[in-house]
């Protein structure tokens, strides 16, 4: 009968230790404040990063002309806005560009514009000169490389897919790669929201 | 034994069928299915089109695809290296013997370029998929909203 | 007879118990995997950072990969990832390799390169030990 308590234990504290949240994103380390940077926004106005304090802020960057990622991931974001806040404006959603050339600020606000129907709060689309863009990209690390294609599409980009996610006090809380499930951000996004102190 | 027997073989018989049905879209070893078509967001740009292959036969390959939605239509495949996400044309997408391949945002996919008519979200797409051995098969893709 | 039934039950329960407690720490219990760097035919000192996780089933795990090239000048190298022991292949999704596929490496010192991945429980036929492995070898620059 001992045997059988220690064994109702055990089973108990692994499923204890199973229900602890799981992110799917990965934390920075130590936790920091985010990068800032300056670009232009989907009006043509001048636009910092760090403008959107008091905000959780879901940021991405992609181009226009990528017809299978980064429609994706923006449906993503607009799936986590719809969970999270569909009425609100505690999360704003970022996507900038690293394709200047081809993405002005008008692409950029159509773009965005598509994504960003079901909400009040729009979601901000960057576009700016490409040094403006280098700067902006290399906050987060973010690569990038044209690549010229035989394609009749014309050039596509290689670029770094992730989602950076930073908290109203304006720190970077969360990276998400490419490949993690809209629910999955919703997800942790929740949970950070109720556990401001986790890491 | 003789009621086993016999309903062992009408099991087998049931298995076999169900396995041998295909849904829209299936010929000689080839059914196609889950086809759906990603609008461009910004007009004049290229769409994609996703959809489920499924081979009951020998391998084949996906040379070509055709529709008289779009000029031209491209197979690409999106992957991940170096930590940056691109896309690159494919001459062929290879379908392994008794394989499944699902063409799927991330990964393959058909881009079609130079639609002939906006694409709004309910509209079906007629899609000639050309195979190497299975030859060309018809398929309906519905226009979606991912 | 009633003491010997009694008994029956009791091993029975037991080794129920036991089989239940084992399937659940299969399903449950974190997946060691070893991070390795194998560098064939390029001049690089290869660091993983930690060289051993505990990954959760479910987890999205961040390792790096220091990478030092201690040529003169670039390295163009190719890493390909591997995954062992075989049967293992689809216990892990590798989300994202900085030192997977082409690369450039310069002769600037050790460089840092992040590699995600998220592991499934070992379950029932798979492994609570897995290898995750990057193996370079010379490409020319794309």
């Amino acid at each position: 009968m001992i045997r059988l308590r220690w064994i109702a234990l055990i089973a108990i504290g692994l499923m204890l230790a199973a229900c602890a949240h799981n992110f799917a994103g990965v934390a920075p380390n130590p936790i920091g404040p985010a990068p800032d940077f300056a670009l232009t926004d989907e009006n043509g106005q001048p636009f910092k990063l760090s403008d959107l304090r008091g905000k959780w802020i879901l940021l991405a960057y992609g181009y226009t002309h990528c017809p299978d990622v980064c429609p994706l991931t923006l449906a993503h974001l607009r799936d986590v806005k719809k969970a999270i806040d569909p009425t609100g404006d505690k999360v704003q959603v970022v996507f900038a560009t690293i394709d200047p050339e081809r993405d002005t600020t008008d692409i950029m606000r159509q773009y965005v514009g598509h994504f960003d129907q079901p909400f009040t709060q729009k979601f901000k689309g960057l576009s700016g000169t490409p040094q403006e863009i280098a700067q902006a990209a290399k906050a987060y690390n973010v690569k990038y490389e044209k690549k010229e294609s035989t394609s009749a599409g014309g050039y596509s980009m290689s670029h770094t897919a992730e989602v950076y996610l930073i908290d109203p006090q304006f720190n970077w809380r969360m990276t998400f790669p490419f490949g993690v499930k809209a629910e999955e951000i919703a997800a942790d996004l929740q949970y950070l929201m109720q556990h401001p102190e986790a890491k | 034994m003789k009621r086993l027997v016999i309903v062992s073989v009408v099991l087998m018989l049931v298995v076999i069928g169900a396995a041998c049905s295909g849904s829209n879209g299936t010929t000689g070893g080839i059914t196609l299915s889950d086809a759906w078509v990603r609008s461009p967001v910004i007009i004049d740009q290229s769409g994609a089109a996703y959809l489920v292959i499924q081979n009951h036969g020998a391998a084949d390959k996906l040379q070509s695809v055709t529709s008289d939605a779009a000029q031209t239509i491209e197979l690409h495949e999106s992957m991940e290296s170096g930590g940056m996400m691109s896309m690159a044309p494919v001459p062929n997408i290879p379908i392994p013997a008794n394989g499944r391949i699902e063409l799927k945002p991330g990964g393959f996919h058909m881009m079609l370029m130079g639609l002939t008519r906006p694409l709004k979200t309910g509209d079906k797409v007629q899609l000639t998929l050309n195979f190497e051995k299975a030859g060309k098969i018809p398929v309906t893709a519905e226009v979606k909203e991912q | 007879m009633k003491r010997t039934g009694l008994w029956i039950g009791i091993t029975i329960a037991v080794v129920l118990i036991g089989a239940i407690g084992l399937v659940a720490y299969r399903y449950l219990a974190p997946v060691r995997v070893d991070i390795v760097g194998e560098a064939e035919g390029v001049p690089f000192t290869i660091e993983t950072i930690p060289a051993t996780v505990l990954a959760r089933p479910g987890e999205m795990v961040k390792v790096v990969y220091r990478i030092q090239n201690n040529n003169l000048t670039p390295v163009s190298a190719y890493g390909a990832i591997t995954i062992g022991p075989a049967k293992a292949q689809d216990q892990i999704e590798v989300f994202l390799s900085q030192c997977g596929g082409i690369n450039t490496y310069q002769n600037t010192g050790p460089e840092d390169y992040n590699v995600m991945f998220r592991v499934q429980p070992a379950g029932l036929s798979g492994s609570a030990h897995l290898v995750l492995k990057h193996t370079f070898t010379p490409s020319t620059p794309q």
